[in-house]
């Protein structure tokens, strides 16, 4: 019993990592989120199973993070207030030729994290970004300048 | 029998400024979130340290030592305990403890494992 209330615990406690840790941005994880998620994995494994190696403590403690995981993905669509503090808010990292320097700051992200986005969306230069926005899941979104005016 | 309807029109439900694409940024409740982000860091910083100086066992404020003045007993042991993990208890005994080639040792409380 206790086995199961230690992984739904720990489920929580783990969001809540991630959450402090941040977004980094890129589509694709870098060797350093990897050295992350696998030892936070790892870890966690230890505290999680202690002394109770079992397949019967293994299947429930599945379930219970498919419960703990379900309830928060369902509260996140009920509390507008709860599905910011779990996935935070898309930022505006660059706008009207502007960076938001305190952003990018507090968000850890360099002029050089937008640029590959920027080229990605086939962008040449910082100069031809409207607006980059960090998604809530680290990806950055680029709106390029609009050549002619847009249409109502 | 009236159906339940699954479709729901779509409201701009997601903020957006100057009617150009919806963000749904809110830089206040980030602010607030960025305040308590510095906060936990700094528990968490304070976690770390008490752990290093071992107020959470296993480290120098854990390690204690009683002694009795004639150096008959010596024990070291564990201040601080963990939960199901196993603890080193050392006892050293000098020559006055020796009775007729016997010691006695006896303890209020003794919980073995494994």
């Amino acid at each position: 019993m206790a086995a199961v209330v230690r992984a739904f615990l720990g489920y929580f406690f783990l969001v809540f990592i991630v959450r402090i840790v941040g977004r980094r941005p890129g589509k694709q994880m870098t060797p350093f989120e990897f050295v992350l998620i696998f030892f936070i994995g790892g870890l966690a494994l230890t505290a999680m199973v202690g002394d109770e190696v079992s397949f019967t403590n293994a299947i429930c403690q599945i379930i219970t993070i498919g419960f703990a995981h379900y309830t928060l993905a369902w509260a996140r669509t009920k509390s507008q207030r709860l599905a910011r503090v779990v996935d935070g808010t898309p930022l505006i990292l660059l706008e009207h030729k502007a960076w938001r320097t305190h952003t990018l700051r507090h968000m850890r992200i360099s002029d050089n994290d937008v640029m590959a986005s920027a080229r990605d969306s086939g962008l040449k230069t910082l100069g031809q970004v409207d607006r980059a926005v960090l998604e809530r899941n680290g990806e950055i979104s680029i709106s390029p300048m609009q050549a002619t005016p847009r249409k109502a | 029998m009236a159906t339940k309807s699954f479709s729901e029109p779509v409201e701009e439900s997601v903020s957006k400024v100057n009617n150009e694409v919806e963000v749904g940024e809110d830089l206040d409740f980030q602010r607030k979130w960025w305040r308590f982000e510095n906060v936990v860091w700094a528990v968490f910083t304070l976690i770390i340290v008490l752990d290093l100086c071992g107020v959470f066992g296993r480290g120098p404020v854990a390690k204690a030592e009683r002694r009795t003045a004639d150096g008959t007993i010596d024990v070291k042991y564990e201040r601080i305990e963990r939960t199901d993990s196993p603890s080193i208890l050392t006892v050293r005994l000098g020559q006055p403890a020796i009775v007729h080639g016997q010691i006695k040792l006896t303890s209020a409380k003794v919980s073995c494992r494994g």
